[in-house]
């Protein structure tokens, strides 16, 4: 029987859109921008991109926007260029999660994720968007699934973003056999069977680092609350 | 009962990152929708996702990218797309479904046996999978078969028992190429599960006979 239905609908995953917010109170950083060429200054790594997120919440700052596409559109692209995308497609889904982090800036909760963990999730979307629309051109897609948030657990008392830059430097400390495949388990298109061959070890053993890999971020982000 | 059957890291990392096909990716959807624990794990993946994401090195936009994406956050947001051709979910009386499932659709239920049926879930076939609810009322036994490919399992309701462990409601099981088995409904309720596998299963024995009919 035909069992195989062709699939139109957004995969949701846990916790990539919560609820919408009231506007912030929260102001972003004054940032130059010459009203006659729209150029803007950017500075990487300086200023916290979840206050510019949550200013285009609250009063659709273009500065904020730019911004954040200025440390975010060129990093979704290598994301996607890892996973095999066209440069062309990578482009284009780079612009596409940046317009989407406008188009839902009101649902982003800095106390819940962070910036980077939020629009990898938009990106992360999108990409497994556009890989059904290649194979089923036909197919319309459904608007993301907006999810309520979950109940703050106490791991959460530690705001997202001190989690995310203490996750950042915990990974940076993993032996070089787990890090290569937590790498690999997000900038490959394959699955664990693939990586395993590539790696040229055992799927048992794939199967093993990445747990212990995850054990011992897991264990990392406790103690260091 | 609790839950006592949890998808793998490694699955949960598929999960997380988009790896996952979209048939086991329902799969561990109606696991989640019951397991605060395994939430959580995808949450860190998530983070860790991110994290990467935060270091990972820059791609040179084209030139007039932020000049485009200025221009386009001025249009207005197009309308939610709707579904052009699929019907509405069905309903299925007496079976709850996870919201994950119930968003999708499933379709119309085939019997295929006294008590026994199968319902097609609407995922991406195109890689393969197959993706369907079973039902099987207690005290029934499935026939002896092989597994020609990976297959996923999430118990919506009901039980079975397999290999000497006993899978409940939100349970997950994942089972490689080449397993021969037959499980078999546990308690006095019948068992609904979700099930998505590539390869389809190899029929020893009396599955042969229906195999046919279920066009698993
Ligand atoms: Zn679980």
């Amino acid at each position: 029987m035909d069992v195989g239905l062709i699939a139109i609908n957004w995969v949701e995953r846990d916790g990539a859109m919560p609820t919408p917010l009231r506007p912030s109170a929260s102001v972003a950083p004054p940032i130059w921008v010459d009203p006659m060429k729209t150029v803007v200054e950017f500075q990487d790594d300086a200023g916290d991109p979840s206050v510019w997120i949550t200013t285009i919440a609250s009063s659709q700052s273009r500065e904020c926007f730019a911004q954040l596409f200025g440390r975010f559109a060129p990093r979704v692209k290598s994301y996607m260029l890892k996973l095999g995308a066209r440069p062309e497609l990578a482009e284009e889904l780079a612009q596409e999660t940046l317009l989407t982090v406008w188009r839902k800036a009101a649902y982003f909760d800095p106390s819940r994720a962070s910036a980077s963990t939020w629009i990898f999730t938009i990106a992360r979307n999108l990409r497994i968007d556009a890989i059904r629309r290649e194979r089923h051109p036909e197919d319309l897609i459904d608007e993301p699934e907006l999810r309520p948030a979950e109940t703050v657990r106490a791991d959460d008392l530690m705001s997202a973003a001190e989690r995310e830059d203490r996750l950042r430097g915990a990974l940076k400390t993993l032996p070089k056999d787990q890090a290569e495949v937590v790498q690999l388990s997000f900038f490959h298109d394959k699955a664990h069977a693939e990586i395993s061959t590539d790696l040229g070890v055992p799927l048992g053993t794939v199967k093993s680092r990445l747990r212990l890999a995850m054990v011992r971020l897991r264990a990392q982000l406790e103690d260091l609350q | 009962m609790s839950i006592r059957h949890h998808p793998t890291e490694v699955v949960l990392a598929g999960y997380a990152s988009g790896a996952l096909a979209d048939g086991p990716s329902l799969t561990v959807a109606c696991h989640l929708d019951r397991c605060p624990a395994c939430r959580g794990r995808v949450r860190l993946f998530e983070q860790v996702g991110g994290a990467l994401l935060a270091d990972t090195d820059q791609a040179a936009m084209g030139e007039d990218a932020l000049a485009r994406a200025l221009a386009s956050i001025e249009r207005p947001a197009p309308a939610p797309a709707q579904r052009a051709s699929s019907p509405a979910p069905q309903p299925i009386s007496g079976v709850v479904l996870p919201s994950a499932l119930a968003r999708r659709g499933v379709g119309a239920r085939r019997w295929v046996g006294p008590g026994i049926w199968v319902a097609p879930v609407r995922s991406n076939a195109a890689d393969g999978w197959r993706t369907y609810l079973l039902r099987v009322p207690k005290g029934v036994a499935m026939p002896h078969h092989g597994h020609n490919g990976p297959e996923f399992t999430a118990v919506l309701q009901g039980a079975f028992h397999d290999e000497g462990s006993v899978y409940g409601p939100g349970d997950f099981s994942e089972s490689g190429e080449g397993l021969e088995h037959h499980p078999a409904v546990e308690g006095d309720e019948a068992c609904v599960c979700l099930l998505s596998g590539l390869g389809g299963v190899k029929a020893t024995g009396l599955l042969r006979l229906v195999q046919p009919f279920i066009g698993v």
